[in-house]
């Protein structure tokens, strides 16, 4: 039985880090909340919104993207997963392939980005761009700080400090890194599918 | 546990896969956004259940539904068609674009802190009850 | 295991809640302070417009006041950057970021704040906002002129804006991690047996402030960021086609709602309003339980009212916008949501007043500001419901009416209770009494002098004086009630001389104040059952265990009037 399941010592029984890091993610889902109704209030009611036609978005390439990150939260999930069980190796295995896929998620968006820019799609070509790279911006931003949150953890995973007792860091990580997966989820369709 | 997750992951890269393959279908807009948005509520709920570790018992649905809908129902009146689309910007006129935009944001800003507040109350108030049952002391009573 | 400490781990870099408390304290007094100034600049020119400034005027430089004489676009400088430090700088960080760290632990019977390192960080954030507020100042382009509601198009083409911009996510981050702490503190540190029903009304005030924050700031914080790059990057989320600006169509792709920009914004500042009320609230209630020697009347109407006040903020944002060209049935919607809202403000005020019925008042300093925030914010609030009201508010928005409103509730309603929460606390914090002659001298030339500031307002907004006015002369309407501005001038100079007791009074009484014991008020609450100041790091000596309710004063058969949380 792993420590987040059992009762902390607390007033609610939740561990206050990750009480702290749910709240967080709370204030998280407001940011982006802001952009996105933004989004929805001026690409519905502005008469100068241009969106680009779905061949100049590279849907595939960014439906791959998708993948990459969605895989990327499996990864992490079991490495959560193990370290529960005591599974130090498969712990820092599953982290080292989360920040590769990180890496890769990145790696297509840094393609991704000059393409769109040759195909005219810049930040300030029009609003459809203007909310492309302000939110992919953000989200990227979020992407590279849970890459280092997960450094973090592979550091400390490396020299022995997480156990089947405690590992809470892992598992706050953890949520951040499915929120950020989340993001993404509604980003993807909401810029290059509607 | 493993399984659970790779099932999940297998959900989520075929919705995903129908994600795509359903705006290729040329739906109108209204259809082409009911889809997009579900689909991407049901990828939304699979991380949130399972990767983030809430599962689904019968009472967290019917709570969650009574929130929902309580808040929903507040929404509802604020963007009845006689109220909401009548204005928020006045620059069109009855029925233009910008107030059909306005309406659609200004209701999407308003679900997520009532949506968010009613998620936490929730399972913060059945953690202190499941607490309070475990340590049976009722000086710690919420 | 001991830590060593150093001057800077122990008094800069602390992660002592009280410390901490102590920083926000002394920082966002300053801030005050120099706001405060900034107006005192514009009152003379609204009181003799276009007459050089006295004593300072030659030193200014010339984009401010050429041969001392204000420039326009100062003055605008001045009441932006007003509004912003008084509210983001000033009256939040000492309600929430001084009140909330140094008491909330105390009161709830906590070592400290659920996370001490994010509380470090989040005053040094803070700080750092505050600073690059101040350097706009100085840096090209001068600090921005377009209001605190910074407005767009307006805030996108004039100068300064950027660098507010930047500021503005320092505090917000600030703020936002000082949320986390206060509901992750609240709901999970409280001591055996203080269930949320014996929670203080200052700590409901605060859990639910933190709350409103929460859900509201990030808001603003991408709006900001929308704006940011609009000056910046070339978009134009908030500009439409075709904007012509100083002649020229501006070359941004356009497309954009100036409307979006307000809605955005007033959906956190409408809640930041209520952030401004709920402490200095909740310091009324628990200096008026302490004063009036009995349970506050209505602990659960208030508690309940606090609740229902926040979730209404979110709610009633656009009648800040019933002159935007709102339609009218929306405008009905929201003066509905406007008028329930006075409701619950209305029978917290009644609630506070019926707890004086049959008290036995102990009249001493912080009972004063407790008291005297009881008309002052009833004047405040009142003058609201014209406000909140369509029909009236389209004559009133944007005069001088509205002004006078919002700094009744603020100044004479928020500043008072924080005030008198700081004559109430001084003790606790630094085991010494303020000095009470100076206190009275404080506290009555302080209500006097601010009325004299604020009340002719409300008849200068009715005369139809507009607000933002670099120089009321030029529109003939004004003239009439144009003397009225001299006596309010003078009123804010007044004002600032009553501050100067206070100023010497607290720092003096920090080293050379009569020293005091554990409960010098005789309070039932926990944060005066720890040691004056309480113990570094630790608070407490032992664990406190609550037994009852947080006002049990009077209670029949007992020796004593009150009767601590924690004693047995």
């Amino acid at each position: 039985m792993s420590d987040s399941h059992a009762m902390a010592d607390t007033n609610t029984g939740i561990p206050s880090g990750k009480l702290g890091m749910w709240v967080f993610l709370a204030s998280e889902v407001m940011l982006f909340g802001g952009f996105i109704s933004s989004y929805v209030i001026l690409r519905t009611g502005s008469t100068n919104f241009v969106v680009p036609g779905k061949e100049m978005l590279g849907v595939p390439l960014a439906m791959v993207n998708t993948f990459v990150l969605i895989t990327s939260s499996v990864t992490m999930v079991l490495a959560l997963d193990a370290i529960e069980k005591g599974n130090v190796k498969g712990l820092i295995r599953n982290l080292i392939f989360t920040l590769i896929l990180a890496a890769c998620f990145l790696g297509i968006k840094s393609y991704e980005y000059p393409h769109k820019w040759h195909e005219g799609i810049t930040i300030s070509s029009g609003l459809f761009g203007s909310f492309y790279y302000t939110l992919t911006g953000l989200h990227m931003l979020h992407v590279v700080g849970g890459m280092a949150y997960m450094g973090y953890l592979l550091r400390n995973a490396l020299a022995g400090r997480y156990t089947v007792q405690s590992h809470a860091r892992v598992e706050y990580a953890g949520l951040y890194w499915h929120f950020v997966d989340l993001v993404w989820v509604i980003l993807f369709p909401i810029f290059y599918l509607l | 546990m493993r399984n659970v997750y790779l099932a999940v992951f297998a959900a989520l890269a075929v919705l995903t896969a129908v994600t795509v393959g359903a705006s290729y279908m040329h739906l109108a807009r209204p259809q082409a956004i009911a889809v997009g948005v579900c689909i991407a509520a049901v990828k939304v709920s699979l991380i949130v259940f399972f990767f983030m570790h809430m599962k689904f018992e019968g009472r967290i649905i019917r709570w969650l539904m009574v929130a929902a809908l309580f808040f929903a129902l507040i929404l509802l009146f604020f963007i009845l068609p006689d109220l909401g689309w009548s204005c928020a910007v006045c620059f069109g006129g009855e029925g233009s674009p910008m107030i059909q935009g306005f309406t659609w944001g200004i209701a999407v800003l308003l679900s997520l802190p009532a949506l968010l507040f009613g998620a936490f109350a929730f399972f913060i108030i059945r953690s202190i009850r499941r607490k309070n049952e475990l340590t049976r002391d009722h000086s710690t009573a919420i | 295991m001991e830590r060593v400490e150093t001057f800077w781990s122990k008094y800069v870099f602390s992660l002592d809640h009280k410390v901490i408390g102590i920083q926000y304290m002394i920082t966002s007094l300053l801030f005050l302070l120099f706001g405060f100034s900034l107006v005192l600049l514009m009152r003379w020119q609204l009181a003799y417009p276009g007459h050089p400034i006295p004593l300072i005027g030659r030193f200014l430089p010339d984009f401010i006041a050429a041969g001392g004489i204000m420039h326009p676009a100062a003055y605008n400088t001045l009441g932006a950057m007003h509004g912003t430090i008084m509210i983001f700088l000033g009256i939040v960080p000492l309600g929430v970021g001084a009140f909330g760290n140094y008491i909330l632990p105390l009161q709830i019977g906590a070592r400290d704040m659920a996370f001490p390192r994010i509380n470090m960080l989040s005053y040094w954030n803070y700080f750092a906002g505050g600073v690059l507020m101040l350097m706009s100042f100085v840096l090209p382009g001068g600090a921005a002129q377009s209001g605190w509601t910074s407005y767009a198009p307006l805030s996108i083409v004039s100068p300064g804006q950027t660098v507010w911009l930047i500021a503005m996510t320092f505090l917000i981050t600030s703020s936002l991690l000082g949320s986390i702490n206060f509901i992750v503190t609240t709901l999970n540190l409280r001591a055996p047996g203080l269930t949320f029903s014996r929670l203080p009304l200052f700590v409901w005030a605060q859990f639910i402030t933190a709350i409103i924050l929460l859900f509201a700031f990030p808001v603003l914080q991408a709006a900001a960021i929308l704006q940011l790059l609009d000056r910046v990057a070339g978009t134009s989320f908030y500009l439409p086609t075709d904007l012509i600006v100083g002649g020229n169509i501006l070359d941004n792709a356009g497309g954009g709602s100036v409307l979006l920009w307000q809605h955005l914004f007033w959906f956190l500042a409408h809640p930041e309003v209520y952030v401004l009320l709920l402490p200095a609230m909740g310091i009324v209630a628990e200096i008026l339980a302490n004063g009036t020697r009995k349970p506050i009347f209505g602990y659960k109407e208030i508690a309940g009212s606090f609740a229902f006040i926040a979730f209404l903020s979110f709610i009633v944002w656009a009648h800040h916008m019933f002159v935007s060209g709102l339609k009218t049935k929306l405008s009905y919607l929201f003066m509905t949501t406007t008028m329930i809202i006075s409701v619950p403000s209305v029978a917290i005020l009644t609630c506070f007043l019926l707890s004086l019925k049959g008290a036995s008042i102990r009249y001493r300093l912080p009972m004063l500001f407790a008291l005297a925030f009881l008309p002052l914010f009833g004047i405040g609030g009142l003058t609201g419901l014209p406000l909140g009201f369509t029909p009236t508010d389209v004559y009133l928005h944007d005069t001088y009416y509205v002004i006078g409103h919002f700094h009744y509730v603020v100044v004479t309603g928020s500043m008072i209770a924080l005030m008198g929460g700081i004559y109430y606390w001084f003790p606790k914090m630094f085991g010494r009494k303020m000095n009470e002659k100076w206190g009275h001298v404080h506290f009555w030339g302080t209500v006097i002098a601010m009325n004299g500031v604020f009340f002719p307002m409300f008849i200068q907004g009715m005369a139809g004086v507009q607000r933002r006015l670099y120089d009321p002369t030029v529109q003939a309407h004004n003239l009439a009630v144009q003397p009225l501005n001299i006596l309010m001038t003078a009123s804010a100079f007044i004002l600032l001389l009553f501050q100067i007791p206070f100023i010497w009074n607290f720092f003096h009484s920090i080293f050379k104040g009569e020293k005091t014991e554990e409960n010098p008020w005789q309070a039932t609450t926990l944060e005066w059952a720890c040691p004056s100041p309480p113990l570094p790091h630790r608070n407490f000596d032992k664990e406190p265990v609550v037994r009852r309710g947080p006002y049990e004063y009077s209670v029949p058969g007992r020796g004593e009037d009150f009767w601590p949380q924690d004693k047995p």
